[in-house]
């Protein structure tokens, strides 16, 4: 099959950024090229574990940030 | 409809109106996001946890006194504070040299990651500070672009923008940056595949 993408389109797949065009060529490369699969695998995978690099504040901060916000009367604003 | 089904458009409405629960749940939803970008950067918890709340209390100044104009792009708009508040830190401190590189962009020279300590799994635990590690072995250019796309959620063309460069070379250095971590976990002692998914 004769790849109409590049590398760079792949990333800007994987991150949700191709129309729907670029999507739809790229799936059927997908389906049909067991490597680029593989590879496409590889980088969602990847992308899942970065993920789990997030971490948490601790509630305290939260809550101090809701304190703040309560504390700032001022009146509703009208939209 | 709960407000945890609102977006972040209808619950900023309702906060402007007087809700504080609805900014409630904006908090809750977003301040993973904002306290790992700014902890990225300044990689200590305690100053990454006062600058996450300095970030809110700018919001939320400017969303009371009725300043705030950027309707349903709350994250990308409170992610940039963050950013810049955490940038400014290292600046003020002189504990963060700028480094600009020939484009002109600036880039992080400074990401190391402490241990969490509340993760429940060890295997999970230690791929996370295994992939903290080599994330912070990146050339600068590809983890400055890693944290603006993957934890700020800045799109290629605004980190084209933000930094100065083609959105092609944007591109390039995730693609490098995502090829190059791959390659170390592959090689590193631990097998992420194996193990990180593991209940």
């Amino acid at each position: 099959m004769t790849q109409t993408f590049t590398e760079n389109d792949l990333i800007r797949f994987i991150y949700k950024e191709t129309d729907e065009q670029e999507s739809k060529l790229i799936t059927e490369a997908l389906w049909g090229d067991s490597c680029l699969r593989a590879e496409y695998g590889e980088l969602c995978l990847l992308q899942q574990t970065l993920d789990g690099v997030m971490q948490s504040p601790r509630q305290a901060s939260i809550d101090r940030i809701m304190d703040f916000s309560k504390s700032l009367d001022l009146p509703p604003m009208l939209n | 409809m709960n407000n945890f089904q609102l977006n972040d458009s209808e619950l900023l409405s309702q906060y402007k109106n007087g809700n504080e629960e609805a900014f409630k749940v904006l908090v809750e939803r977003h301040s993973q996001r904002i306290y790992t970008t700014i902890y990225l950067i300044v990689k200590d918890q305690y100053t990454a946890e006062d600058l996450m709340q300095e970030t809110f209390i700018k919001a939320i100044r400017t969303i009371k006194s009725g300043s705030y104009n950027e309707e349903g792009k709350f994250l990308p708009w409170i992610l940039r504070i963050a950013h810049n508040l955490a940038i400014d830190h290292f600046r003020k401190a002189k504990r963060y040299p700028t480094i600009v590189t020939e484009d002109g962009s600036i880039v992080f020279n400074n990401m190391d990651f402490a241990e969490s300590s509340h993760e429940e799994h060890q295997i999970k635990r230690d791929t996370h500070a295994k992939l903290r590690s080599l994330i912070s072995e990146l050339p600068h250019a590809q983890k400055q672009v890693l944290i603006m796309r993957h934890y700020m959620k800045m799109s290629f063309k605004e980190i084209a923008e933000a930094t100065d460069v083609s959105i092609n070379t944007a591109l390039g250095r995730m693609r490098y940056a995502l090829i190059n971590l791959r390659k170390k976990m592959e090689t590193s002692d631990e097998a992420y595949d194996s193990n990180f998914y593991r209940e």
